[in-house]
């Protein structure tokens, strides 16, 4: 009662003054009494009203009821929380908490089909929502001993103002590292804390998650996973403990150990494609989900998307824009990880579908960072390097945690021609993740463009590190062992790229060209007769095919193995630039098989005479092998 | 003046951060919040406060008082308390008067009540306001040739000023808080507490902001370079290296940094991680020249030379761990980068990086003529060695050529100009000492030791700040004392090693050096002794080197240590027939030098008999080195001889003396001619060998080492006496070379011939004698067992 005579007072005093100011008015225009009367005694509330020239109601009205106020509070704050007006749930939630405590009396005794919660312990949960860490903290801190919930919520709200408030400290200074030494995280003072009162103990498995979490900022990545794994064993369904591990987690192996161990959920299942993600296990990852999708979870975004992203990391485009666009029409406005779609895309340059995706996104979506990222991506397809720049950098701000856009940034570079800031980009890259192999890759490419192999070496070793089954960055790094004249080498990166599952169709093709560099006929044959078993009916590879087929047409015709040179030459014929060649090829097989019948006829009737016809053949296979290296000579410039 | 037109683009300082973050600053601390508010107060008394300008300026006599309190508080790296500093403003006060203790007190009371809010600027109407008196001051100082103004843009508190005011834009208002609370505890307390997080925590005085990060840097990595010992501890180097990384994200110089510290641990990959951040992070920079910021409103500004000088240093480090291949091709990258980007410095370097590469690739390529007439059948290589020998030595020439104007324009700034003109005078007369070398010019016969050592000295010319100059000079030295010991010229060696290791003084720019030249010399000095059997002064000299040069603190300059103590204990050991301490010393030697590894391996296999392995492992050894086929052949011969097979060891010593031939090495020819003497007398051809022996009389006795000297003596005397000659003179020289139990067994060959000589049927038949020389060899073979059946090693 205390604080409403207060407030009343406080309504007074405020009304008294602006009389006074009135008055003083009127005393200046002498329309008010004269002084010396009493201030405000025979004044009335409408006379006053009369001067200021407001009119209002001032009719006392009967006390609040405390049962209705209440319900009417109760039926907006319920609506509110079932619609999502987050504002006006706070605003209910609000006076809620502050009812007198005659009212709260009230509310106890009346009767609600919710959950109940004190309105305090609600209000702070309000607050929670609206991100006003701290000041749910000074509420929960109130109830927290009546309510074990409102405990949870106490550490869980404490974590999350020294988080954001890490966060904003993060923005705040100018230099981008502020956590300096001298200064405790507040993190292990909600550790030490939790440890006394022996959370991990309590029932409450939550309780342990958040220690893991702690850990995880404390970067105390060991206890973190075992805290996790702890949570898992205890309460599998706890999802976020299973994503909190998939960081965590150091190998696939003892990932998937965990997994099967515990009873067959579909939660681990999942996990384990999160974890085939992230150490780059891409098929594996398709796999996996692709049973999840099997085992009955068909149509939900989130597998398809991931199948998506993974079909993307592993090349597979088509694959990925498919199910992209899948998920597109379920769900226009899902943008997780649809800057991979604009990857693809881009990489397919399909200019009407990426503009289309890029219109559609920033329209609904302009402050997301994968809408951004879209966009650079629409530019760089139309060449238009500097806004792509622009839109990459926006999209850094809004993420910066995001390495592959450093890697972005840094390839428009290159196509600007400017190394020395390509080169500091993938440096941010790398810097960012130095597990992403694009960091290395695109600065072993700039070395290598530059003409420094042996300097890039290097770059393209790490790559390869971070990727070891990689056949593109193997095939790179093969290329930059040859021009090193390190034969051997290259030919055992080539080989791999070939059977770690060749994407880009080039590592046969490459180890040929260097056998046959090397002038090691006999392996580059092999290769080429590989190479064509694979790419004969690949249309995108036909010059090299050809060039593959004339090759070994003339090999098998020089090293007389005139069946198979027959064979090739045949092959020729399909070809219209090789007909020539083929035609070339079958006469002097023909010639040949001519001279052998005739010199064989002759040494049956002079056998025993000389050996010179027998020679012949040779020296005349002597005189074809000059015309054909002639002639191969000449096919090399015909094909390329 | 039309506007200046700046071409539209993407701006890389957006890009890459602020470079404004970036911009060195001056950690701010209470003592320096006080010391800008002093500053700020005799501003205002010089120059007025506001628009209104002083009138009273201080003079010349008052300006110089007020700097030198001024810079004395700058450059002290402790914090004062305010107690402190009010003395010392108040003396100020004394010498200045013009209350500038009161007001300087009232503005810092002011701040520290609250009163007012801290800030490190100067008013507007400083920069602005028109001051007549002061422009009469000026023309009064300038009469006066006054020269010290306060704002001068180059003078150090200018610049101190400067970095104090960017260092306090560029704090959060976190920041500030955080200093104003310090601040007030500075006045309040006696104590002073350290501001402890922010940007302007307290770090070590030395890194605390990165102008002072980088000097360190600088001046660590000369240390490491030049005297590990002085240079802070590695690991604590790698600590401050990981504040600065946090810290000062501008030193990119501490990758650079981190990657010699890595060198030094031995750890070749993280050094080449380290390097390669480095470089690829100096390929943008902020501009040096405000001209060219302001020209193109850019602070960052791309660097291509990282591109260049990239390739040289990882070619180093493959280099040190080896892998000279790889150095080769990282060279060659380097010299087309430069010449792509017509950088001559760089293709300088590169091309001395390359040359010196090639002589550690081929071995001592260091004679003018490498292949052998008489060697036709292969032609070809000969050929293409002769070619590449001759391109070398043009680039040599090119590079000793410093005379090409491009040179001195192609510098940005004086400094760095003149540091690079004295570099490469350095370097081109260590071209010119390699020159000599590849003349033999000091390997004359009569080259005595002064002339060698004054002729080492007409390398000395220039002098520079960092000794870069001496270093390469000391490197020239160096290698001049190997190539002394390997041309058995041992005194003279030892005379010009004594030299380097003496001229090795400390002044005041640079410590005493620990460099691999040091080392070398020091080694070298070692060997002369050991040639003349002095092997107490030897070990005494290796065991200080040890104390110099310890392996965990100089793994390189160690390894030549470990080299040298081996193969002096083997050789003191082996002559006193401890063969299994000398397999030990051997092991040792396995990784370290493998030519002497083998040499040593396969002797001490042939002595224990195991003849057929000793002949494989000389064989099987691929050598490069012009001396080292030599050796080997020479060791291949004495085995031959010393198991009868003639005829290999006939033909083994044709090939050495072939090389031996063709080298200016003055000791080869008679090692050669001595064991051919050697090998016709063991085949009992007395006459012959006398002949060939007798004539190298003068070389052994310059070039020997007691050894070679002791074998040849024993040798002639066994020669006179089977020709019934009187052999006792040589007896005597012999016995003078092996004082003091060095070499039992040739003692005992010396009193065996002695006891023949003094025989009942000898040529000079005594017995007292006899029975001397056979109890002397009594008491030899107790003290010394063991035949002494290997003499002609």
């Amino acid at each position: 009662m205390f604080d409403d005579d207060d407030k009343f007072d406080g309504a007074l005093e405020r009304s008294l003054s602006r009389l006074t100011l009135i008055k003083k008015a009127g005393a200046r225009s002498s329309a008010l009494p004269a002084a010396g009367q009493p201030y405000y005694a025979d004044l009335s509330p409408f006379e006053v009203s009369q001067m200021s020239g407001v009119s209002i109601s001032m009719v006392q009205r009967e006390a609040i009821d405390s049962r209705q106020f209440i319900s009417e509070l109760e039926w907006l704050h319920q609506q509110t929380v079932d619609r999502c007006f987050l504002d006006a749930e706070m605003w209910a939630g609000e006076i809620l908490a502050y009812l007198p405590n005659k009212w709260r009396e009230d509310a106890d005794s009346m009767d609600f089909s919710t959950p109940r919660h004190s309105y305090t312990s609600r209000f702070a949960r309000t607050l929670i929502k609206n991100k006003d860490f701290r000041r749910a903290g000074h509420f929960l801190e109130k109830t927290m001993t009546e309510n074990p919930s409102d405990r949870f919520l106490y550490y869980r709200t404490l974590f999350l103002a020294h988080f954001q408030e890490h966060l904003e400290n993060d923005s705040e200074g100018i230099e981008r590292k502020t956590s300096f030494t001298g200064k405790k995280s507040p993190f292990s003072d909600i550790y030490q804390k939790m440890q006394d009162e022996k959370l991990r103990e309590n029932d409450d498995v939550w309780f342990e998650y958040l220690m893991g979490l702690v850990e995880v900022q404390l970067g105390l990545k060991k206890e973190a996973e075992k805290s996790f794994k702890s949570v898992i064993v205890k309460e599998p369904r706890l999802w976020p403990a299973w994503e909190g591990l998939t960081l965590l987690i150091q190998d696939i192996e003892d990932a998937d150990s965990f997994a099967t161990s515990l009873e067959s959920l579909w939660m681990a299942d999942w996990f384990m494609v999160l974890v085939l993600q992230r150490f780059q296990q891409h098929s594996m990852a398709i796999q996996k989900a692709e049973q999840l999708v099997a085992r009955g979870l068909s149509g939900f975004p989130m597998i398809i998307t991931k199948i998506a992203s993974c079909s993307n990391a592993r090349h597979d485009h088509d694959q990925a824009i498919a199910n992209f666009e899948d998920v597109r029409k379920m769900d226009p406005f899902r943008l997780t990880d649809l800057h991979l779609l604009s990857d693809s895309l881009y990489i397919r340059n399909d200019h009407k579908k990426l503009s289309e995706l890029a219109q559609d996104v920033y329209e609904s979506h302009k402050f997301r960072w994968e809408t951004c990222c879209i966009v650079a991506n629409y530019h760089a397809m139309r060449r238009d390097s500097e806004h792509a720049i622009k839109f990459f950098q926006r999209a850094l701000r809004l993420n910066p945690g995001f390495a592959a856009l450093w890697v972005l940034i840094g390839h428009e570079f290159m196509e600007m021609k400017n190394h020395a800031a390509a080169c500091v980009s993938y440096r941010r890259a790398i810097e960012i993740d130095p597990a992403d192999h694009r960091g290395w890759y695109g600065l072993g490419q700039m070395y290598d463009i530059m003409k420094m192999p042996a300097y890039s070496l290097y770059y393209y070793q790490e790559a390869q590190k971070c990727k070891p089954h990689d056949s593109r960055l193997l095939v790179a790094l093969g290329e930059v062992y040859a021009k090193l004249q390190e034969i051997e080498d290259a030919e055992k990166c080539f080989t791999g790229a070939y059977l770690f599952g060749d994407v880009e169709g080039n590592a046969l093709w490459n180890l040929a060209k260097l056998h046959e560099k090397c002038t090691d006929h006999y392996k580059a044959a092999q290769v080429f007769e590989v190479f064509l078993a694979v790419y004969e009916l690949v249309t995108s590879a036909e010059e090299k095919v050809m060039y593959a087929v004339g090759y070994l047409a003339n090999h098998y015709f020089k090293y007389k193995n005139f069946e198979k040179a027959h064979d090739y030459a045949t092959k020729c014929m399909a070809y219209e630039s090789l007909c020539q060649e083929g035609n070339r090829l079958f006469r002097e097989i023909s010639k040949i098989h001519q001279r052998e019948a005739e010199t064989s006829a002759e040494g049956g009737t002079k056998r025993a005479a000389t050996p010179g016809p027998s020679n012949q053949p040779e020296g005349a296979a002597e005189v074809v092998e000059g015309g054909e290296e002639e002639m191969s000579e000449g096919e090399d410039e015909l094909t390329f | 003046m039309p506007p200046h037109k700046i071409r539209a683009g993407i701006n890389l300082d957006t890009i890459f951060g602020n470079p404004l973050v970036n911009v060195t600053g001056e950690p701010i601390t209470p003592t320096k919040i006080a010391i800008f508010y002093l500053i700020r107060t005799l501003f205002q008394s010089h120059f007025g406060i506001g628009a209104v300008p002083s009138l009273k300026p201080f003079d010349k006599y008052e300006k110089t008082k007020a700097f030198s309190v001024l810079y004395s508080l700058i450059l002290r790296d402790a914090e004062v308390s305010y107690e402190d500093f009010r003395i010392i403003a108040r003396m100020l006060n004394d010498e200045l008067d013009r209350s500038v203790y009161y007001h300087f007190t009232c503005s810092v009371e002011r701040l520290a009540n609250g009163e007012e809010q801290l800030e490190m600027l100067f008013e507007d109407s400083f920069y602005t306001a028109k001051r007549p008196t002061h422009e009469n001051v000026l023309k009064r100082e300038t009469k006066e040739m006054d020269m010290l103004t306060f704002m001068s843009s180059t003078s150090f508190m200018y610049v101190w000023i400067k970095r104090v005011m960017i260092q306090y834009t560029r704090t959060s208002q976190e920041g500030i808080f955080t200093l104003t609370r310090n601040f007030h505890e500075w006045i309040n307390k006696e104590k002073i507490s350290p501001i402890q997080h922010g940007i302007n925590v307290k770090l070590p005085f030395d890194i605390d902001c990165s102008v002072r990060a980088r000097q360190w840097i600088g001046e660590q990595l000369r240390l490491i370079q030049f005297c590990p010992s002085r240079a802070m501890p590695y690991s604590e180097i790698m600590n401050w290296c990981n504040i600065i990384r946090r810290r000062h994200r501008d030193v990119s110089e501490v990758n650079l940094m981190e990657a010699i510290v890595q060198i030094q641990l031995q750890d070749p990959p993280s050094a080449v991680d380290s390097l390669k951040e480095f470089f690829d992070l100096s390929m943008l920079h902020l501009t040096e020249s405000a001209n060219a910021a302001l020209n193109t409103l850019k602070l960052i500004a791309s660097n291509p030379g990282a591109m260049r000088y990239g390739p040289i240093l990882q070619g180093r480090i493959c280099r040190i761990f080896g892998d000279r291949i790889s150095a080769h091709t990282l060279f060659t990258e380097s010299i087309q980068q430069s010449q792509v980007n017509v950088d001559d410095m760089c293709n300088r370097i590169a091309n001395i990086e390359l040359t010196i590469n090639e002589v550690f690739m081929a071995g001592p390529i260091l004679m003018r003529v490498v292949c052998d007439p008489s060697k036709k059948d292969d032609n070809e290589n000969s050929d293409n060695s002769k070619n590449e020998v001759r391109t070398l030595q043009d680039t040599i020439h090119a590079a000793a050529d410093i005379n090409m104007p491009t040179c001195r324009t192609l510098q940005k700034s004086v400094k760095e100009d003149y540091e690079l003109h004295a570099y490469l005078v350095s370097l081109s007369k260590f071209m010119l000492c390699i020159e000599d070398l590849m003349d033999g010019k000091y390997f004359r016969f009569n080259s005595t030791a002064d002339y060698v050592a004054v002729g080492l000295h007409r390398l000395r010319l220039m002098s520079d700040a960092q000794s870069k100059g001496r270093v390469v000079e000391d490197f020239a030295g160096a290698i001049m004392t190997s190539a002394l010991i390997q041309s058995g010229m041992y005194n003279q060696a030892r005379r010009a090693s004594e030299e380097l290791l003496v001229n090795n003084n400390e002044t005041k720019s640079c410590p005493k050096f620990e460099t691999e030249n040091q080392v070398v010399a020091g080694v070298n000095f070692v060997y002369s002794l050991a040639s003349i059997g002095d092997y107490d002064t030897a070990f005494d000299t290796l065991s200080s080197l040890k104390l110099v040069f310890p392996e965990d603190v100089n793994w390189l300059c160690s390894r030549h240590i470990t080299i040298c103590s081996n193969i002096i204990n083997f050789e003191k050991d082996f002559l006193l027939n401890q063969y299994s301490a000398c397999f030990d010393h051997v092991q040792a030697l396995s990784s370290l030098a493998p030519l002497e590894f083998v040499l040593r391996k396969s002797l001490l296999l042939a002595v224990t008999g195991k003849l057929s392995e000793a002949v494989l492992l000389l064989k099987e050894y691929k050598c490069e080195d012009v001396r080292g086929m030599m050796r080997i052949h020479m060791q291949l011969a004495t085995i031959g001889t010393a198991y009868g097979r003639y005829d290999a060891s006939e033909y083994h010593l044709e090939e050495a003396g072939k090389i031996a031939i063709n080298t200016h090495f003055q000791d080869a020819n008679f090692l050669v001619t001595r064991r051919i003497g050697s090998m016709l007398l063991t085949r009992c051809m007395p006459e012959e060998a006398y002949q060939i022996l007798a004539s190298l009389i003068d070389r052994v006795e310059s070039f020997g080492t007691y050894i070679e000297k002791a074998i040849y003596y024993v040798s002639m005397a066994r020669c006179l006496r089977m020709q019934g000659e009187d052999p006792r003179d040589f007896l005597r020289k012999c016995k003078l070379q092996i004082l003091n139990n060095r070499w039992p067994a040739m003692e005992k060959l010396i009193l065996t011939e002695l006891t023949i000589l003094h025989h009942s049927r000898g040529m000079f038949p005594d017995e007292n004698r006899m029975t001397w020389a056979t109890e002397q060899f009594s008491k030899l073979e107790a003290d010394f067992p063991g035949t002494c059946t290997w003499l002609f090693v």
